[in-house]
């Protein structure tokens, strides 16, 4: 054996239909590149064909342009990484100005995720994503890793309906999914809040709030202290969650933690989620998500199903 | 934007063990032809760890690609214990290279090449792929070679296709005692491109601005997407934030700014 390319395509894809409607927006294919992995589309361009993909979250955008987190920002765990990249973004106008036409052209649903340290920041962003062309708003009330708002917003119902309302109203014509936080001690109180403050659906996990010391300079490897751990580690906890989210609410739930293959894309599906995000695999495998789409082609075929949703046990 | 790069599933043809820190890995490469500066993910498919490592490219032929590397952690000692034809995923060429910073050909003085220990490795190529023009090869280590195979295994083609070859070692062991910028001119070149240890770049940086000799580094970074994608390796620069992997792995050193 001398060479093969990885991301062949071992179904014809056009005999199976892998489409799927959430809240309004129709994906060719259950499999969506999670924020924060995936830039803004166009990096990953050459390694995999970006457009077999069924839609492409944004890294987390904010209303003014952020520099991010100073210090290290990676650190690998035996199955899975932490990082603390906080929030680095060129701002929402730039974004829309200078990426969204070339990832709109990618084919894939846009989904912008909107993030903010105030009500008023997160209100003010989403004004601006109404009126462009993305698909769909992931609202981030999760990210770990920034000190003002963030994750603030996803522990408490209170705290997270106070700014689903604001957004719902600052986007009205874009369907609003909220991004939940796997750090909330009460998740399905929060899911509901979030869910009667207007959101159409949910997806979760965000990262695990978790930490690493170096043992050498005797100090915490990252400036905040603390990091989000993503990747296979924390994938059958993320897969808990979404079984358990799924009797709490009625709205389509996107899962996501740690998926690396079709397997556990299958299990995210068949827990109930409606479509799967896939995020740190991708860095450890760039085709993982073509051959997760692939994979359950092959088992819808397998198992004579017609549509996605026939994979879940719910 | 790079689009010339591909990840594909490759194996090991050849190995070495050239020192108790360095060793070097030849793999088959079909893929983008690599250039000098540029590197790639390299990850064995049989890995227990998550996240492929970032190695720049040293020489490559037609059909293959060779990589020097210092032994670091977890994910380096794995590379070090591949088998021969064992599989390995391949992910480049990524980011960008030395040709991207070359002064005018016209130009009238050579080019120094830098390297401290490890970092000779992604100057290999330069000498070979661009014979119109003339490099001085510096190369500092802590300590001398042991023997020719440790010799020839860590300074290869470049040092010897090079006008001139320095060599310095802090213990004087080989070449010159003392810090191998302590013995660069850089009013001697057109440029100077570097790679290594964080001292020695910070050296080469002050020594060029006093002269006004452009200098180019190749920085160092955990990566984790290697393409510009997660903002996990980013350098500080005197324009803000740069990608490590995807605007560099070199940079113009009058804009980094060392932490």
């Amino acid at each position: 054996m001398s060479k093969s390319k990885i991301n062949l395509s071992q179904v014809d894809l056009s005999q199976v239909d892998l489409s799927t409607t959430i809240a309004g927006v129709r994906f060719c294919n259950p499999v969506i590149a999670a924020s924060g992995t995936f830039g803004y589309g166009r990096e990953y361009a050459g390694l995999i064909d970006v457009s077999e993909l069924g839609g492409i979250c944004t890294k987390g955008l904010t209303l003014n342009p952020r520099q991010g987190n100073a210090g290290q920002r990676l650190h690998e765990t035996p199955a899975g990484l932490m990082n603390s990249i906080g929030l680095e973004n060129p701002g929402i106008a730039v974004f829309l100005e200078k990426e969204l036409p070339n990832l709109r052209a990618l084919g894939p649903a846009v989904i912008a995720n909107l993030s903010g340290s105030t009500v008023e920041e997160y209100a003010e962003g989403a004004v601006l994503l109404n009126n462009s062309s993305i698909d769909m708003i992931e609202l981030n009330i999760s990210c770990p890793n920034v000190k003002a708002g963030g994750m603030t917003f996803g522990l408490d119902p209170e705290a997270a309906a106070s700014v689903v309302w604001p957004v719902r109203k600052a986007a009205p014509d874009k369907p609003l999914m909220v991004k939940l936080s796997p750090n909330a001690p009460d998740l399905a109180a929060v899911a509901r809040a979030c869910v009667d403050a207007g959101a159409d659906a949910l997806s979760l996990v965000n990262t695990f709030k978790a930490m690493a010391i170096d043992i050498n300079t005797r100090k915490p490897v990252f400036d905040n202290t603390s990091a989000g751990l993503s990747g296979p580690a924390i994938r059958p906890i993320a897969l808990r969650m979404v079984w358990e989210l799924y009797d709490a609410v009625k709205v389509p739930i996107v899962g996501m933690g740690g998926i690396s293959n079709t397997n556990d894309a299958l299990e995210f599906l068949m827990a109930g989620s409606a479509a799967i995000e896939v995020g740190s695999a991708t860095f450890a495998h760039p085709p993982a998500m073509i051959e997760i789409i692939n994979g359950i082609a092959e088992y819808m075929e397998r198992h004579k199903f017609s549509r996605p949703e026939e994979i879940s046990i719910r | 934007m790079n689009d010339q790069k591909q990840s594909l599933l490759s194996i090991l043809i050849s190995s070495a063990v050239i020192n108790q820190e360095i060793f070097r890995l030849d793999f088959i490469w079909k893929g983008p032809v690599p250039k000098p500066g540029q590197f790639f993910l390299i990850k064995p498919k049989r890995s227990a760890v998550f996240l492929a490592r970032p190695i720049s490219v040293a020489l490559w032929q037609s059909d293959t690609v060779r990589f020097l590397i210092a032994k670091r952690g977890r994910g380096t000692e794995e590379l070090l214990a591949m088998h021969l034809n064992e599989e390995v995923e391949l992910t480049g060429p990524l980011g960008n290279c030395w040709e991207d910073f070359f002064p005018p050909e016209n130009t009238q003085k050579p080019i120094a090449l830098l390297g401290g220990g490890i970092g000779v490795a992604p100057l290999e190529g330069l000498p070979r792929e661009f014979p119109k023009y003339d490099f001085d090869f510096y190369a500092g280590f802590r300590t001398g070679f042991k023997t020719d195979e440790e010799r020839y295994g860590i300074l290869g083609p470049a040092a010897f296709n090079a006008q001139n070859l320095i060599i310095a070692t802090e213990d004087g062991s080989e070449g010159k005692k003392g810090r191998i910028t302590n013995f660069l001119d850089p009013t001697k070149y057109a440029a100077v491109y570097a790679c290594g240890p964080t001292a020695m770049l910070r050296a080469v940086t002050e020594k060029c601005k006093a002269s006004g000799t452009p200098c180019y580094i190749s920085m160092e970074k955990h990566m984790a997407c290697g393409v510009g994608a997660c903002l996990g390796c980013t350098v500080k620069t005197k324009n803000g934030n740069r990608r490590c992997c995807a605007d560099g792995p070199i940079f113009p050193a009058e804009e980094l700014i060392f932490e």
